[in-house]
């Protein structure tokens, strides 16, 4: 959560957490010391490069572990460890606000810009389909931590469901509003995806983004 | 949440620079913006200037290619600048065909284009 009091203590203090675990080269220590804590785009860029740093140096394993000693030192106002977010989906400003939080925990695991992009962009399309087809439903945001690092999204609703599902996923069916197209797209960008679906029974859609350390 | 997104006009150019994050209700208002603005005055071009967003999804992309269709039918042309990379590989992994309207790296290369069209014309 991002304080409104501002602290200058704050960068120097996260420089010395994240020292005492590994070394700290000079353009991070810069990116550390410039933070502004009232721009939500460098602290994004700042969380992502903190991951990238430790993953590189102190190993996958040593992420969640590090980043909670951060945020102890800095008293949470970063919240650098990423958490599992539920958001219920009903209108536009929903929408916009779960592509936020997308973007948000997608920086949070080290993603970089384009993965940032990929991941918010599955989720706008995702909560997309339940305002328009479901009027409501959930999203769900998870940190998966097996050998790799990802984010899955899940979007359920009890909406009226896809008939043929098979065929929007293969581009025989065109909606006028773009269901396929976002699904299939949505697939395209997803290294996991699955989505379940039958008439009257909702539609249950999990798309996960693992971490590329490119 | 801002709800209106502004149009600018100079000369016969008509400029929307995009800094919103945008939703659906924002683009349709713009959509029907645009045309109240060309039905009052027509504009030899459009520039969608989109180099604040770092989001945009199939509707809202398929959105300002309805949107170039119908500005085209009033005699306009359409160019979206400042993509960023990340938008593009995303549209383009996504299977989006970008073929429904005309971009530009930057504002300035779109307003370029759009001055250059002029000079072949006379």
């Amino acid at each position: 959560m991002l304080g409104s009091r501002i602290d200058s203590d704050i960068p120097p203090k996260l420089v010395a957490a994240l020292e005492a675990n590994v070394s700290v080269p000079p353009k991070l220590r810069q990116e550390i010391m410039s933070l502004s804590l009232q721009n939500r785009e460098q602290i994004e860029n700042l969380a992502a490069s903190i991951v990238r740093h430790i993953s590189l140096f102190a190993g996958t394993e040593n992420i969640l572990p590090i980043l909670t000693k951060l945020d102890q030192a800095t008293n949470g106002v970063l919240s650098l460890v990423p958490r599992d977010d539920k958001m219920r989906v009903d209108n536009e400003a929903s929408l916009v606000l779960a592509r936020r939080s997308a973007i948000t925990l997608a920086a949070k695991l080290g993603f970089g810009p384009v993965e940032r992009t990929k991941v918010a962009t599955a989720v706008s399309e995702l909560a997309r389909n339940i305002v328009m087809y479901a009027k409501a439903g959930e999203v769900r945001l998870t940190v998966v931590t097996n050998a790799r690092i990802g984010l899955a999204i899940e979007a359920r609703d009890n909406g009226p469901g896809i008939p043929d599902i098979d065929k929007v996923l293969s581009g025989g069916f065109r909606s006028k509003t773009g269901l396929g197209m976002g699904l299939r797209g949505v697939k395209n960008i997803a290294q996991e995806f699955a989505v379940q679906s039958a008439p009257g029974q909702g539609t249950r859609v999990r798309a996960v983004f693992y971490l590329s350390m490119r | 949440m801002i709800d209106r997104i502004p149009i600018l006009r100079i000369r016969d150019l008509l400029l929307v620079s995009i800094q919103a994050d945008l939703h659906d209700i924002l683009v349709e208002q713009l959509q029907s913006d645009i045309l109240k603005e060309l039905e009052r005055k027509s504009a030899r071009g459009l520039v969608l200037d989109i180099s604040a967003l770092n989001i945009l999804d199939t509707y809202t992309a398929r959105a300002f290619v309805h949107t170039a269709q119908m500005a085209r039918l009033m005699g306009t042309r359409t160019i979206v600048s400042g993509m960023t990379p990340a938008i593009a590989m995303t549209l383009t992994e996504m299977g989006f065909s970008a073929g429904g309207f005309e971009t530009a790296l930057d504002l300035e290369s779109a307003l370029t284009a759009l001055s250059t069209h002029d000079s072949d014309e006379d």
